[in-house]
C-alpha cells in the first residue's frame, strides 16, 4: 500500500493517533506533500462526508476523521508551500452576541479546516461589529459565517448579517448562516448568501461558495 | 387517589446520584461568567476562581434545608391557584417555539397576534392551567420592546397563573412591574407568586449562561419562583451514559438551586429537567427518543423522592413535523413520562412539532386530550372496599351482565372519553385517504375559542395604566 493511501484509509477510519507516523512516512518515502494533503486526507474527507449525508455514519465518526487530518495535517504543514493548506480560502466564523453555544460551531469548523479552509475563529458571544472588524483586517476572507442555537438569538443573527450587507466589501464575500432553529426561508430573509442544515453540508457548500469567487 | 409514579431508581441509586453531584460541584465547579452572581458567591464564602464557583456539601445542605417543598404560582381569578408540590398538577403551555402550523395555513413564522391566539386557546382550555407569553415567538415585534409587547398581551388575555420566556435583567424585572400593576400587589421576596420562567436552563456542561443567571437574580430577588432547568444532550452536551447526564443535570440544579437560597432563602425553586437523548446522524437534541423518558423520570425522582421538592419535566415533544401518526406516538409517550413521573408540573411545550420549533394549534388541542388521558391514569386504581364490587360480582353470577347494575349506571359516566378522538366512527362514511378527521376536529375547536374570547380581560382602568406603563418604557 502507498504512503498516501495508508494516510487516507487512516483518515477515513478517524484513527487520529496513527495519521501524524503514517504522513510522516509518505513524506519519507518521497510522495509530494501537496498531494498527501489532497489525496489523502481532503479526498478522504470528502468520502467521511458524503457518508454522514447519507446517513451512514455519527457525528463523532465525522468529528475524529476530521481530527484525524488535523494531526495530518500538522505534520504536512512545514512540508506544504505558503497557503495550500488553506487553499479554499479563509473563512470567518462565530456564534452571535448573547448566544453562548459553540458546539454546532467548533463542528462546522472542523469540517471546514478539512476541506481545505481558513478558519478564523471568533467564538462566541460576537458582536456583529467584530465581524466586519475582522474581516478588515483579513481582506482576503472569502466566506463568513454566523451561527445561532437560541431562537432568542435569532434577531442578533439578522443584525450582524444586515450589518455585513451594508459594507462596501459585501460583493467580495459570502454569507453562511446556521444553527438549530434556522432554515432556508430565514436565511432568505435576512439576506444571507447560503443556509446548510448540518457540519458536512456546510463544507460541501462552503467550496462551492469560495469557487462562484475565484 | 393514589397518585401513580413510575420508578427507575432504587434509594440506594439516587444517594449515588447525590454524591456524584456533590464531588462534580466541589471538585470541578460550576461556571457562572456573571458578576452580579459571582459577587453573591464571594460575599457568602463560596470558593470562586474566575468564574468557576466550587460548592461544598455543607453549602448545598443548606440550601436544601430552606427551599420549600410547594409553593402557590397565583392566579388573578383565585380559584386557578395552584399549589405545585401540594398536589396540584400543572399543565402549562409552551416556551420557544418560532413557528406556528395550522391545517389553513400550514407553517408560518411566530407574530405577536399569533401569540395572542394562542394564549387565548390556553386561556379557554379546561385541561391547561397555566398560560404564557411565548406560545410561539413574537417575531415580528422589535426586539428592544419585545418582553413589553409579550407581558402585556399575556397579562391582557388570561386570568391563569403565568409562565414566562426568560428576558435580560432590566427587562425581567419591568416584566414584574407589570404583573404588579395588574395584580395590584408588589412583587417581593415574602410576598406572593404570580409569575414563573419555563425555565432557567443551565449551560450544560456545568455551567450557567450570563443571561440565564441574571434572570434567576432578578426572580428571586423579587421572590418569584425560579423553575430551573437542564437541556442537556447526552453525548453532546452531557455523558452518553443516561445514569451520567442524571448526574451531571442534577449537579447543575443543586448550583442553581444554592444560588437562589443565597439571593432569597425560601425562596422557591422548581426542579425542572428537560434532558435528551441525542441523535447522533446530528448531534442534536432528540426529543422523541425514549431515552428520554429514562432521564425525566430518573430526575424527577431525584427532586420527588430523595429532595422534596417542586418538580417539573417536559412532555408533549416531537421530532415530527406534521400532526401525523410519529407525533402522536413520540408527544403520548413524552407525556406519559411527565405525567407519570411524579412531576408537580410541566414546561408545557404542549401542541409542539418539529423538536420543539413549531406550534400547532390543531396538536395543541390534542394534546389536551393526551393530558387529560394521563391525568386520568395518574390518579390510579379505586381500590376501596365497595370498589372490589364483591357484592355485586355474587348478584350477577356467572353469565349474566353488569349493564344494568346500580353501580354501573352510578358510575360510567366517570370513566374516561375523548372530546376530540373517536370511538364511534363509521368505517364507510371515512375513506382510508382521510387521516384529518381528528385534526378537523381540533381546528374546529381552536376556532370557536378564538371567536369566543373577550378582547380583553383587564379592567379598563387597568388596562390604561399598564398602556402607559409599555409606552413609558418602549424604546
Amino acid at each position: 500500500m502507498s504512503g498516501i493511501q495508508e494516510v487516507y484509509e487512516l483518515v477515513e477510519k478517524g484513527k487520529a493517533k496513527k495519521v501524524a507516523a503514517a504522513v510522516q512516512a509518505a513524506l519519507d518515502e518521497g510522495c509530494d506533500p501537496t498531494a498527501i494533503l489532497n489525496e489523502g486526507m481532503i479526498d478522504a474527507m470528502d468520502v467521511v462526508g458524503n457518508k454522514f449525508k447519507n446517513g451512514e455514519i455519527f457525528v463523532p465518526e465525522m468529528l475524529i476523521a476530521a481530527k484525524a487530518m488535523k494531526n495530518g495535517v500538522e505534520v504536512l504543514k512545514p512540508h506544504l508551500a505558503s497557503g495550500v493548506a488553506g487553499a479554499a480560502g479563509k473563512f470567518i466564523m462565530g456564534t452571535v452576541a448573547g448566544d453562548l453555544h459553540d458546539i454546532g460551531k467548533n463542528l462546522v469548523i472542523m469540517m471546514l479546516e478539512s476541506a481545505g479552509f481558513e478558519v478564523i475563529d471568533l467564538g462566541v458571544d460576537v458582536p456583529k461589529e467584530k465581524f466586519v472588524e475582522t474581516y478588515l483586517e483579513n481582506p482576503d476572507t472569502k466566506i463568513i459565517g454566523c451561527s445561532a442555537l437560541l431562537t432568542t438569538t435569532m434577531p442578533a443573527l439578522q443584525e450582524a448579517v444586515e450589518l455585513l450587507n451594508k459594507q462596501e466589501f459585501r460583493s467580495k464575500i459570502k454569507i453562511m448562516v446556521g444553527g438549530a432553529p434556522i432554515t432556508q426561508e430565514f436565511a432568505d430573509q435576512i439576506g444571507a448568501d447560503a443556509y446548510t442544515e448540518d457540519a458536512a453540508s456546510c463544507a460541501q457548500r462552503a467550496k462551492e461558495l469560495s469557487a462562484e469567487l475565484g | 387517589m393514589r397518585n401513580v409514579k413510575l420508578s427507575m431508581f432504587t434509594q440506594e441509586d439516587m444517594q449515588r446520584v447525590h454524591n456524584a453531584s456533590l464531588k462534580l460541584l466541589w471538585e470541578n465547579g460550576v461556571n457562572i461568567a456573571n458578576d452580579r452572581v459571582l459577587e453573591i458567591f464571594k460575599k457568602h464564602g463560596f470558593k470562586v476562581e474566575g468564574s468557576q464557583i466550587y460548592i461544598t456539601e455543607e453549602q448545598v445542605d443548606k440550601a436544601l434545608q430552606t427551599v420549600p417543598s410547594h409553593f402557590v404560582i397565583h392566579a388573578r381569578d383565585p380559584k386557578k391557584s395552584l399549589d405545585l408540590g401540594g398536589g396540584d398538577y400543572g399543565v402549562c403551555t409552551p416556551i420557544g417555539p418560532i413557528n406556528t402550523r395550522t391545517l389553513d395555513d400550514g407553517i408560518r413564522p411566530g407574530t405577536l397576534k399569533a401569540a395572542e391566539e394562542l394564549t387565548k386557546i390556553y386561556q379557554a382550555s379546561d385541561v391547561i392551567n397555566i398560560n404564557t407569553n411565548n406560545g410561539v415567538e413574537a417575531n415580528d415585534v422589535p426586539v428592544k420592546n419585545r418582553h413589553l409587547e409579550v407581558m402585556r398581551m399575556l397579562l391582557r388575555h388570561t386570568d391563569k397563573p403565568m409562565y414566562t420566556r426568560l428576558f435580560d435583567y432590566d427587562e425581567m424585572n419591568e416584566a414584574m412591574d407589570m404583573v404588579e400593576i395588574v395584580v395590584g400587589e408588589k412583587l417581593e421576596k415574602g410576598g406572593k407568586i404570580w409569575l414563573a420562567p419555563g425555565s432557567c436552563p443551565s449551560l450544560s456542561p456545568m455551567a450557567y449562561s450570563r443571561e440565564v443567571a441574571d434572570n434567576i437574580v432578578a426572580l428571586a430577588e423579587r421572590g418569584q419562583v425560579v423553575t430551573l432547568g437542564s437541556a442537556t444532550t447526552t453525548g453532546v452536551t452531557g455523558p452518553i451514559q443516561i445514569f451520567g447526564t442524571v448526574v451531571m443535570q442534577n449537579a447543575e440544579q443543586l448550583a442553581g438551586l444554592v444560588l437562589t437560597q443565597l439571593i432569597n432563602p425560601g425562596n422557591a425553586v422548581g426542579y425542572g429537567v428537560a434532558a435528551c437523548p441525542a441523535n447522533m446522524r446530528g448531534a442534536k437534541y432528540c426529543c422523541g427518543s425514549p431515552g428520554r423518558v429514562m432521564l425525566q423520570i430518573g430526575s424527577i425522582e431525584m427532586a420527588k423522592r430523595f429532595y422534596n421538592l417542586p418538580a417539573r419535566t417536559e412532555p408533549y415533544t416531537t421530532e415530527s413535523s406534521l400532526n401525523d401518526w410519529q407525533a402522536g406516538m413520540e408527544s403520548y409517550e413524552g407525556t406519559m413520562c411527565n405525567i407519570l413521573s411524579g412531576a408537580d408540573y410541566q414546561l408545557g411545550e404542549i401542541g409542539t412539532l418539529d423538536s420543539l420549533m413549531t406550534t400547532s394549534y390543531e396538536k395543541t388541542i390534542l394534546d389536551e386530550e393526551i393530558t387529560s388521558r394521563l391525568l386520568y391514569i395518574r390518579d390510579g386504581i379505586d381500590v376501596n372496599e365497595e370498589a372490589a364490587a364483591v357484592e355485586t360480582i355474587k348478584e350477577v353470577g356467572s353469565g349474566g351482565t353488569f349493564l344494568l347494575e346500580e353501580d354501573t349506571i352510578d358510575l360510567m359516566h366517570d370513566a374516561w372519553y375523548p372530546k376530540y378522538t373517536d370511538w364511534n366512527r363509521d368505517p364507510k362514511a371515512i375513506g382510508d385517504e382521510d387521516y384529518t378527521y381528528v385534526l378537523r376536529k381540533a381546528n374546529a375547536e381552536w376556532k370557536r375559542r378564538l371567536e369566543e374570547a373577550p378582547d380583553s380581560m383587564l379592567d379598563p382602568a387597568v388596562e390604561e395604566e399598564l398602556d402607559a406603563y409599555v409606552a413609558r418604557h418602549s424604546k
